[in-house]
């Protein structure tokens, strides 16, 4: 048996380097997808949704259902066919995951804040709803791994600083970053993100302004959770698998990248999602793949510890208790 | 932390816990005999297979549970990777009495315990300042790294895990080797630990560690400047948390004697959680409860008549093909944790501190004072008018030491010099420098926003000063912690009311007290003579503060349900029960009519008697010139006048600084 120990590697980093990068920035992206969902939740509610990282595993199952039970596809796509099957996929997870915020926020979380509970109780909650959605995946779709379809043949798209760059890491990359942009201009611009940047500094005074706060925070759990779908499909399109509790390692790493970025901070999500990505693509070159999950709560801990506002600060909400 | 206003109620728990409240003490200890009687002899009673589930999963459940309501429902901190001290114990056991290690399972009981305290420690360590969900995410990890490690580590077996970890030698009427296996022995092996972890934890709970948990639940940054050492005491809560969760380890590894990666999933932590937070947060019979129903019904619903139909109802209802309902444990704990937060977050046996609420909110009777306190000595002096009480009791004087110490050294008790406080561009304090005398009422105020509070801060070690002097006695204060700041004499109310609101009204003062005491958890865990003495006096102390600030009949009270005047009375005496040289008052008589006004400045100038000196800031001038002696007056960060208070009254500077009159204005 070779040594799984822990040893450092730095020709595996050096070799590489190109790769691994392209490789972190492909899932970093999704890291930053389901970040936003942390983000914009703390921004505006100043609560942890740890409950997020199971709406962006429905988003997976999601795809993985409408793959088999919706459009039966047994075999890769290409040209328009694949073009529209993807669309339709997306918007199913995007759906899915949507819709089971929406009535997160409304059966679980909404009589809590009525009750202005303090935040143990809101993140007891999430726990629970952890449980309960972590085990309705097992209990529906049993408790091993399951490999849905292929959608399309993973070639090469072009070569870049010598590197290969497959379709669908360009695929992932691209669509996460416009679906970011996209979001980060309706916050920006539109009204409704006008009412969530007022609701994020100051709840009660945006109410006496006439911003209808249950509606805001609505709003904020959609958003979310089409991000999260978004990103489970990427997920499924990346790794071609899904488990009952696929989404607690992307959700913690998720919230790390919030963290790193600065929770609250719609950017900071994006930056720091790529950054925790691509950092851990290296740590796993260096200290080999089986450790890469301790790297990222790593990553966590010192972020906390040295600088738990993160890089670019709390811009949608107040300063951390 | 959890708080339960206007909430339903469960119809049968909470009138037993009133019941129960209200029995005499040895009617209370012949229960818990009678009980402790039952729990003995029914396990004999039961099959050989609900021995073993008694033992795993409801006792070791129990065990971890309790170890976990140290640390969440105590202390306040949310662990989530509590199992990792549980993994800690059973790899430790198993590798200092399989490979190598060559100790048989008696000997290892200590240095489990020993090893899984000290991963706590090194969680803790670094871990303690996050607070609230930043802590729950890193214990969280903490509790997957264990398990990654595990899994990948030559030395810990990885995925195959350990076997052939040896069962404890046998002991007189307790033969832990039979064959085939008899798991009632194991049963009281479980047991037994459980009621060491009782005894272990109540009486830390009775102890000032346990008050220092309570205040930093309740308020952290409050229990601070209260003198309560929070990281100390908060690595020794991980400390006793992973210990108890050692224990666990040994107790499990020794009975099945194999542990892999897979006997310590994260869900296990939730469970625990789950069995902690149905039970009652902080409640030791609701983690029993709530150990149990986690534990044991799955198990009973899976053997007995009704359960097929509840099985395929399940079955029905998610499409699920589960053909054993304990597969549905963690849906269904799941579903009882979100309701019971609806609902119920309170847990279904509430700690005492909350069944005292009950009780005293539906009027049956008062929870009398807390043990210890005579009932006689508490008997109302005051009169009351509406909800506050207008009358000082002239006559209670403080305790002697409380003089002695205040009188002891030089003049100058407090002084600063060339104080500045500085956040980003904004110079809050500028250059400020004032020195307060001893035995002096000293007054600070300022139009609002004029640096009052910031400079309370300062000196109790909230801030940091950008630059400057802060001295008690010729000794500096700046970069002090701020506990050490409390314990060298400096004590605070603040401008909001910031009393530990879930506590008692004397446990609200002892936390003051604590402060100059230094029993700590070995010491109360072990009841040694030091730490009776110092809950003796701090108590004994704690009545009489009650007395002299005037509410003496509010011993057994929640802070929180006291009236407006009387928490403001309660604040002030916390901070005299730290013995301060120099006590700090931010606004004490905002919100008061006049006649409370009149009053307090009659409870302030008592102060003063007895010897202590006080710094007052307070925006109400009829109580500033009345009781002050001198006056300081800040204005945007800066001092501009220092005087008697007819000095004041008449200073150009102030009156414009007040009224806004433009001094260059023609």
């Amino acid at each position: 048996m070779s040594s799984r120990e822990l040893a450092i590697n730095f020709s595996a980093l050096v070799d590489d380097f190109w790769a691994h990068t392209i490789d972190g920035l492909a899932v970093g992206s999704i890291y930053a997808l389901i970040a936003l969902g942390y983000t914009l939740v703390y921004g505006v509610l100043r609560l942890i949704n740890f409950a997020h990282s199971e709406i962006f595993a429905l988003g997976i199952y999601a795809s993985a259902f409408a793959i088999h039970g919706m459009l039966d596809i047994t075999e890769p796509r290409a040209g328009l066919s694949l073009v529209l099957t993807l669309l339709a996929l997306l918007i199913t997870s995007m759906a899915a995951s949507g819709i089971a915020a929406l009535v997160m926020e409304r059966v679980a979380y909404r009589p809590l804040r009525r009750r202005n509970a303090p935040r143990l109780t809101a993140l007891i909650t999430a726990i629970g709803i952890s449980l309960v959605v972590q085990e309705f995946l097992a209990l529906r779709y049993g408790r091993s791994r399951l490999n849905p379809q292929r959608l399309f043949e993973k070639e090469s798209l072009f070569t870049f600083l010598g590197e290969e760059v497959s379709n669908d890491k360009v695929l992932v990359f691209v669509a996460a970053i416009v679906l970011m942009i996209g979001l980060d201009q309706f916050v920006r611009r539109s009204r409704l993100g006008r009412g969530i940047r007022a609701t994020a500094q100051d709840a009660e005074t945006a109410q006496l302004m006439g911003v209808d706060i249950d509606r805001v925070v609505m709003l904020t759990f959609l958003l979310g959770g089409l991000l999260a779908g978004a990103a489970g499909f990427f997920f499924l399109i990346f790794y071609e698998a899904a488990r009952f509790n696929i989404g607690f390692l992307p959700g913690i790493k998720a919230f790390t990248a919030a963290v790193l970025g600065g929770i609250g901070n719609i950017r900071g999500a994006l930056l720091g999602g790529l950054l925790l990505g691509i950092m851990e693509k290296y740590g796993a070159a260096l200290f080999g793949g089986q450790w890469t999950d301790v790297f990222a709560f790593m990553v966590l801990v010192l972020v906390l510890l040295v600088r738990p506002s993160g890089l670019l600060g709390e811009s949608l909400g107040r300063t951390r208790a | 932390m959890i708080r339960n206003l206007h909430l339903p109620r469960l119809s049968i728990v909470d009138p037993v816990a009133r019941l129960w409240l209200g029995l005499p003490r040895w009617a209370k200890v012949l229960l818990q005999l009678a009980l402790l009687a039952f729990v003995i002899w029914y396990p004999s009673t039961l099959e050989p297979k609900w021995q073993s589930v008694l033992f795993f999963p409801v006792g070791v459940y129990i065990l971890l549970g309790l170890g976990l309501n140290v640390v969440v429902g105590l202390s306040g901190m949310l662990d989530l990777g509590y199992v990792a001290f549980f993994a800690v114990g059973a790899y430790a056991t198993a590798k200092l009495t399989v490979d190598g290690g060559g100790l048989t399972a008696w000997e290892c009981v200590v240095l489990a315990i020993i090893i899984a305290m000290a991963a706590g420690v090194m969680l803790g360590g670094p871990t303690l300042r996050l607070r609230g969900d930043y802590l729950a995410i890193v214990t969280l990890g903490f509790g997957e790294i264990v398990r990654i490690v595990a899994q990948n580590s030559e030395s810990l077996g990885q995925a195959r895990g350990i076997i052939n970890i040896p069962h404890p030698s046998d002991l007189p009427l307790l033969k832990f080797n039979e064959r085939p296996l008899d798991p009632l022995p194991y049963v009281y092996l479980v047991l037994g630990a459980i009621l060491v972890a009782i005894f272990m934890i109540g009486r830390l709970q009775r102890s000032r560690v346990g008050r220092s948990w309570a205040a930093i639940r309740e308020d952290e940054d409050a229990a601070e400047l209260m003198g309560v050492p929070t990281f100390n005491m908060k690595l020794w809560s991980f400390a006793i948390g992973a210990s108890t969760g050692g224990l666990g380890g040994w107790i499990y590894a020794t009975k099945v004697q194999f542990i892999n990666p897979d006997t310590f999933p994260l869900n296990l932590s939730f469970l625990v959680l789950a069995a902690v937070v149905l039970g009652g947060l902080g409640s030791t019979a609701g983690v029993i409860a709530g150990a149990f129903a986690v534990g044991f019904i799955p198990e009973y619903l899976r053997e007995f008549a009704g359960g097929d139909e509840v099985l395929r109802f399940l079955n029905r209802v998610t499409g699920g093909e589960a053909n054993n309902i304990t597969e549905y444990r963690f849906f269904l704990f799941g579903i009882a944790l979100i309701i019971m937060m609806i609902f119920r977050p309170q847990g279904l046996i509430p700690s005492r501190q909350r069944a005292a609420e009950l009780a005293e909110a539906t009027g049956e009777g008062s929870m009398g004072a807390v043990a210890g306190v005579d009932e006689a000595d508490v008997v109302a002096t005051a009169t009351e008018v509406g909800t506050a009480t207008l009358e000082v009791p002239t006559d209670v004087e403080l305790p002697d030491d409380f003089i002695t110490r205040a009188t002891e050294t030089s003049e100058e008790v407090l002084r600063l010099d060339g104080l500045t406080m500085q956040f980003g561009g904004v110079v809050a304090l500028n250059d400020v420098s004032m020195s307060v005398h001893r035995g002096e009422i000293f007054g600070i105020i300022g139009p609002n926003g004029a640096g009052k509070t910031t400079l309370f801060n300062c000196i109790t070690g909230v801030f940091r000063p950008t630059s400057g002097a802060i001295e008690l006695e010729g000794r500096s204060l700046v970069g002090r912690k701020p506990h050490k700041i409390t314990e060298a004499g400096v004590a605070r109310t603040f401008q909001n009311i910031r009393l530990f609101p879930n506590m008692t009204a004397i446990d609200n003062i002892m936390v003051g007290t604590d402060a100059r005491h230094t029993t700590s958890a070995p010491g109360a865990v072990m009841g040694l003579p030091k730490h009776g003495r110092e809950e003796r006096l701090g108590r004994a102390e704690a009545v009489r503060l009650l007395e002299f600030v005037g509410i003496p009949h509010r011993a057994g009270e929640v802070a929180r349900n006291l009236p407006y005047g009387d928490q403001r009375r309660l604040e002030i005496a916390r901070a005299i029960a730290t013995q301060p040289k120099i006590l700090l008052l931010d606004e004490p008589a905002a919100g008061f009519n006049p006649a409370e006004k009149q009053a307090l400045v009659e409870l302030i100038r008592q102060i003063c008697r007895a010897g202590l000196t006080v710094v007052l800031i307070e925006h109400d001038m009829e109580v500033v010139m009345e009781v002050c002696h001198r006056i300081a007056v800040l204005d945007f960060g800066e001092k501009i006048a220092e005087g008697l208070p007819e000095e004041i009254q008449t200073d150009e500077r102030v009156i414009q600084a007040y009224l806004g009159v433009d001094a260059d204005a023609p």
